[in-house]
């Protein structure tokens, strides 16, 4: 019997909280590794035509930047866990909610001022959770961080701040903010909590500045907030002349090796790279961090010497997979190139060839490129690497070919053409390919989904001499700095740039549909299995054709019972999908686009999905407050 | 009779496309298209009353059968990628009752 119960024990292990605590969803990506599985057998194919509405609320914080409040953007993944479900808000609210009505059972105000310090909009991507183990106030917490890098801990029960963490309940993040702090470090995606320890990213204005606050990832103790360690990320000699290399996205973490496994960014500024031509091996890169030395055990740069800003951008996904009959603990990154690499965590070794290959070279003055870049086949790219799609010939007609007039106007040498002075285009865009809603993994069989936008964008370097005049002569007011469109400044390098979207004058996308699919994968074998359009694309309220797809922002969830749920899409439709084939099994309309990963759980013994709608600029100008809850009908 | 329900199935098309444009989360409110699709519900409903007038010519029918055909194929188009199903089937409707009444209109003037 003891043998039996070791071996259980041994097969659940790789899996973390796959099994055992699924129920939960008590961490941003499900569990700590990030798999996003949903152990709930009953949301099945079959099922899928009873799913309703089970519950809806608004939070009230919401504004679409009409008024003297910032615009909002929403994208929080709500945390199941002490049997209530805890949500973040963009005005930094912590809101906890009965897991069957929706009904309040008491909200947290942070107080925050709301003011876009780092970000075009008020953001916020959710809560965490920690609990000790032991009953009283304040043995469990939950945890929310502001724009002005303040981290808030308070009682999971009732809400009151826990006055033994930081100060008074406080924690000031921006104490460690020592080094080109020219903005504070924004807590815009939840802390990783692995036991005791709580993991802090942060996120900033990387288009903003050349020499920006070096990116590191900080450890606190998870009861008083004190420092335990502290990483950065560029070597101590860049410091004066760069920046970030930050982790503004979600983490995993694997307890048995003792490893975090961490997304860092590229450094700053995103599109000019001459002023830091030395390596700075851990940007872009996934590295592996020891989690009680803060150490770097291993890591691996899939861009080297990054102006594209493909920041490593989601948690990567940890799975046990086979290889020649062994079973070997493996880790997979999707990233905005569209790449998806599968290592072994241990060690940071491909599981699959990657290969070193020629680039284009820099035409501009003073920038020297890596000559080589990492390139994956196998799996398939998520997106076509090898051209950028063609020219849309509905597009290019109805602009009267300036489509056609752009694609030999601007530079394309394929993926990693350097930004230069005509044009280059992006191709994948700058916000992916892949992005921070990452993929979901069945950890039983290996099998990866994930959701990829088909998007082409320009980019532009304008000289610094010519910079203030181009920005005021096409915005009027010389302030266009987006997030992921729109006018960079980056200060103290030679050039500003123009980022935009590769469309025709009434805003038609001038490359070949589809805009956004979704794949999967069989990572035992780096077999795609299937690629699909998904969602549809909306503009000035007009659909697009179900075969053109949409551009996504938001992860995919997989439930044991072989569905993915997901919104993520242009068109504010949150959507079951059949795993096995791809196909749309259900959808239903919401407030917004639903910008984020939901939540499932099981709540007195029924199973509930839960996504927080509200909204993202990149996808489309709608913004929303709602929170809607799912659960199976009675049916026939 | 036959204009009636066009000019009704006109009405209600207004009705739906005004709630799509106007109500919260509808997939498309507060969109350009959504306001074209009103303009076009409008038009479509000035058209089917003035075929009601029993005094306009022939020419002028023809006419206004023209431009309401062209307007209620623009609005059902709108409609179509607008997802706004109910309003493509009052368009539909009115189209229909609008080319039928204005027939027996016809061959009531023949005969």
């Amino acid at each position: 019997m003891k043998l039996a119960a070791s071996l259980v024990c041994i097969i659940a292990l790789p899996f973390g909280g796959a099994f055992a605590e699924q129920a939960l969803w008590d961490t941003f990506n499900g569990n700590l590794a990030a798999t996003k599985f949903a152990n709930a057998p009953d949301l099945t194919p079959e099922n899928m035509a009873r799913l309703e509405r089970a519950w809806e609320a608004r939070t009230g914080d919401v504004s679409d930047g009409s008024g003297d409040t910032p615009a909002t953007v929403w994208s929080a993944t709500p945390i199941y866990a002490n049997e209530t479900l805890y949500l973040g808000t963009p005005f930094y609210r912590i809101l906890a909610l009965d897991p069957a009505t929706g009904a309040e059972r008491w909200a947290y105000d942070t107080k925050s001022a709301l003011q876009t310090l780092t970000q075009p909009a008020l953001k916020n991507r959710g809560v965490a959770y920690w609990e000790s183990g032991s009953e009283g106030v304040c043995e469990k917490r939950v945890l929310i961080g502001t724009m002005d890098a303040k981290l808030h801990a308070v009682d999971a029960d009732s809400g009151a701040l826990c006055t033994d963490f930081g100060v008074d309940g406080v924690l000031n993040v921006n104490q460690w903010n020592e080094t080109n702090a020219v903005f504070p470090f924004s807590l815009l995606q939840p802390p990783t909590v692995v036991g005791d320890t709580i993991l802090i990213g942060w996120a900033g204005k990387d288009w903003e500045y050349t020499v920006e606050p070096p990116g590191n990832l900080i450890a606190v103790d998870a009861r008083t907030g004190t420092l335990l360690w502290d990483t950065g990320f560029i070597p101590t000699e860049m410091i004066p002349v760069t920046g970030t290399a930050n982790i503004w996205s979600s983490m995993s973490a694997d307890p048995d090796l003792g490893l975090v496994y961490v997304p860092v960014s590229s450094p700053s500024p995103n599109y000019w790279g001459g002023q830091r031509t030395a390596p700075i091996p851990l940007a872009t890169s996934i590295a592996a961090i020891d989690i009680k030395t803060g150490e770097v055990a291993w890591s691996f740069q899939h861009v080297h010497h990054d102006i594209w800003d493909y920041d490593t951008p989601s948690a990567p996904t940890l799975v046990d997979l086979k290889r020649d009959g062994q079973t070997v603990p493996a880790l997979v990154q999707t990233t905005k190139q569209g790449f998806i690499f599968v290592l072994d965590r241990r060690t940071g070794a491909p599981l699959f060839p990657v290969d070193e290959r020629p680039v284009a070279a820099s035409d501009v003055e003073g920038e020297e490129v890596s000559p080589t870049q990492p390139f994956a086949d196998v799996p398939m790219p998520t997106v076509n690497i090898a051209e950028m799609p063609e020219v849309w010939a509905l597009a290019n007609m109805l602009s009267f070919g300036q489509c056609s007039r752009d694609r030999a106007a601007y530079r394309y040498e394929g993926i990693y053409t350097p930004p230069s002075v005509q044009g280059t285009f992006l191709w994948p865009a700058t916000a992916g390919g892949n992005n921070w809603g990452g993929a979901t993994v069945d950890p039983r069989r290996g099998i990866l989904y994930v959701n990829t936008s088909q998007v082409v964008q320009v980019i532009r370097l304008i000289p610094r001499a010519d910079y203030a005049a181009e920005v005021e002569k096409a915005t009027g007011d010389g302030e266009a700095s987006g997030n992921e469109e729109g006018f960079y400044p980056q200060e103290g390098s030679p050039y500003g740039i123009e980022l935009f979207e590769w469309r025709t004058a009434l805003g038609l996308p001038c490359w070949k549909p589809p805009f956004g699919t979704i794949s999967a994968y069989d990572l035992n074998t780096g077999e795609r299995l299937y690629e699909k359009p998904f969602g549809m694309a909306q503009h000035h309220g007009f659909y697009g054709m179900q075969s053109w797809g949409s551009p996504t922002l938001g992860g995919p969830v997989l439930t044991s019972g072989g569905v993915i749920l997901i919104g993520a899409s242009m068109d504010s439709r949150v959507r079951a999908l059949d795993a096995a084939t791809g196909e749309e099994l259900w959808s239903d309309l919401v407030a917004a686009p639903a910008v984020s990963i939901p939540a499932v759980y099981t709540h007195e013994g029924i199973d509930y999905v839960v996504w927080a709608v509200g909204g993202n600029s990149i996808l489309k100008e709608e913004v929303a407050d709602q929170v809607i809850a799912y659960r199976l009908g009675a049916g026939n | 009779m036959y204009l009636v329900i066009s000019f009704l199935a006109a009405l209600i098309g207004l009705c739906f496309a005004a709630a799509a444009a106007v109500l919260p989360d509808t997939g498309v409110d507060g969109t350009i298209g959504a306001y074209l699709a009103v303009l076009g519900a409008i038009a479509l409903l000035l058209v089917v009353g003035l075929a009601m007038i029993r005094r306009v010519s022939r020419t002028a029918r023809r006419a206004l059968i023209g431009v309401g055909l062209l307007t209620a194929a623009l609005t059902a188009l709108a409609a179509w990628f607008l997802m706004q199903d109910e309003l493509l089937v009052a368009v539909a409707v009115s189209v229909l009752a609008l080319i039928a009444g204005t027939a027996v209109v016809r061959d009531e003037t023949i005969s």
